[in-house]
C-alpha cells in the first residue's frame, strides 16, 4: 500500500472514533495520528488496560498491537481473561504478551497461524480499526480485574 | 385522606423506551435518542441503524447495554421489555471477539 493511501484509509476508519463513542464506552483515546491509535479501556472497578496499534501500511498489514499499563508501561503480565485473546506469550518475534487474534499482526506472524490470512479478513466490517477495537474491547469485557 | 392513611400510587408502565445505538461507525440516530414502542424486538431499530450508517453486521455483532452491574449483551430477537430494558436505552453494536489462542 502506498504510504499516502494508507493514511487516506487510516484517517477515514478513525474519524468515526469520536470523543462521543470513547464517552459512551469508557475508552481513553490518548492518540490517533497516523500511524498509532493509543487506546485504554477503563471501567469501574477494573484494571485499565491500554493497547497502542501500529498501523503502518494499513491495510495491506493488520495493526501491530502491544499491551500496557494505564501509564503506558508495557504489561509484563496479564490480567485473567477467559477469552486466550491476551496470550502471556513470549510471542517469538517481540518477546511481550501479545493479542492473539485474528486481525492483530502478532497473530497472523505467529508459527500457529500463519496460515489464517490477513488478506481474507481485511476488507470485512469486523476489520476495520473500529471493528478491530471493538472485538478487543468486547475480550477485555469478559475479564474479571 | 387523613395523614395515615396509606396513599396508594398506580405505577403504570411505559409505553415506549428512548434508544441511541452506537458503533465504530457513528451513532443511531445521529443525535438524541428514538422514541420506540417496548414491545417492538430489539433487531427493528438495529436494522434500520445498519441501513443508515452503511454497515454490513455479521452474526457475530453483539449488543451491550451498560448498567449498574457493568456491561450486559442484550438478545436483539427479544424486545426491549423482555431484555429489562426502560427509560433511555444506549445500545452498543459491534463484532464480538473472534476467537484467540
Amino acid at each position: 500500500m502506498h504510504p499516502a493511501a494508507a493514511k487516506l484509509l487510516f484517517e477515514e476508519q478513525v474519524r468515526k472514533l469520536t470523543p462521543a463513542l470513547a464517552e459512551r464506552r469508557d475508552w481513553v483515546l490518548h492518540l490517533i495520528d497516523f500511524p498509532s491509535i493509543d487506546c485504554a479501556f477503563t471501567a469501574n472497578g477494573r484494571t485499565t488496560l491500554r493497547l497502542q496499534l501500529h498501523c503502518d501500511d494499513w491495510n495491506d498489514l493488520p495493526p501491530a498491537i502491544t499491551l500496557h499499563a494505564g501509564n503506558g508501561d508495557f504489561l509484563s503480565q496479564l490480567p485473567p481473561n477467559p477469552t486466550g485473546v491476551f496470550n502471556p506469550g513470549p510471542h517469538p518475534s517481540t518477546q511481550r504478551p501479545f493479542v492473539c487474534m485474528r486481525g492483530a499482526r502478532e497473530y497472523h506472524t505467529h508459527p500457529s497461524h500463519v496460515g489464517d490470512l490477513w488478506e481474507n479478513l481485511k476488507n470485512q466490517e469486523n476489520y476495520t480499526l473500529g471493528g478491530i477495537l471493538t472485538q478487543l474491547w468486547n475480550a477485555w469485557q469478559k475479564g474479571t480485574d | 385522606m387523613s395523614a395515615n392513611e396509606p396513599q396508594v400510587v398506580n405505577v403504570v408502565p411505559e409505553k415506549f423506551v428512548e434508544v441511541s445505538i452506537s458503533t465504530t461507525a457513528g451513532f443511531y440516530p445521529a443525535e438524541g435518542y428514538d422514541q420506540v414502542p417496548v414491545d417492538d424486538k430489539v433487531e427493528l431499530q438495529l436494522e434500520k441503524a445498519a441501513r443508515d450508517l452503511d454497515i454490513k453486521p455479521t452474526s457475530d455483532w453483539i449488543a451491550n447495554v451498560n448498567g449498574p452491574e457493568g456491561l450486559r449483551e442484550i438478545d436483539p430477537m427479544k424486545t426491549y421489555m423482555e431484555n429489562r430494558l426502560s427509560g433511555q436505552v444506549d445500545i452498543d453494536w459491534g463484532p464480538k471477539e473472534g476467537g484467540g489462542g
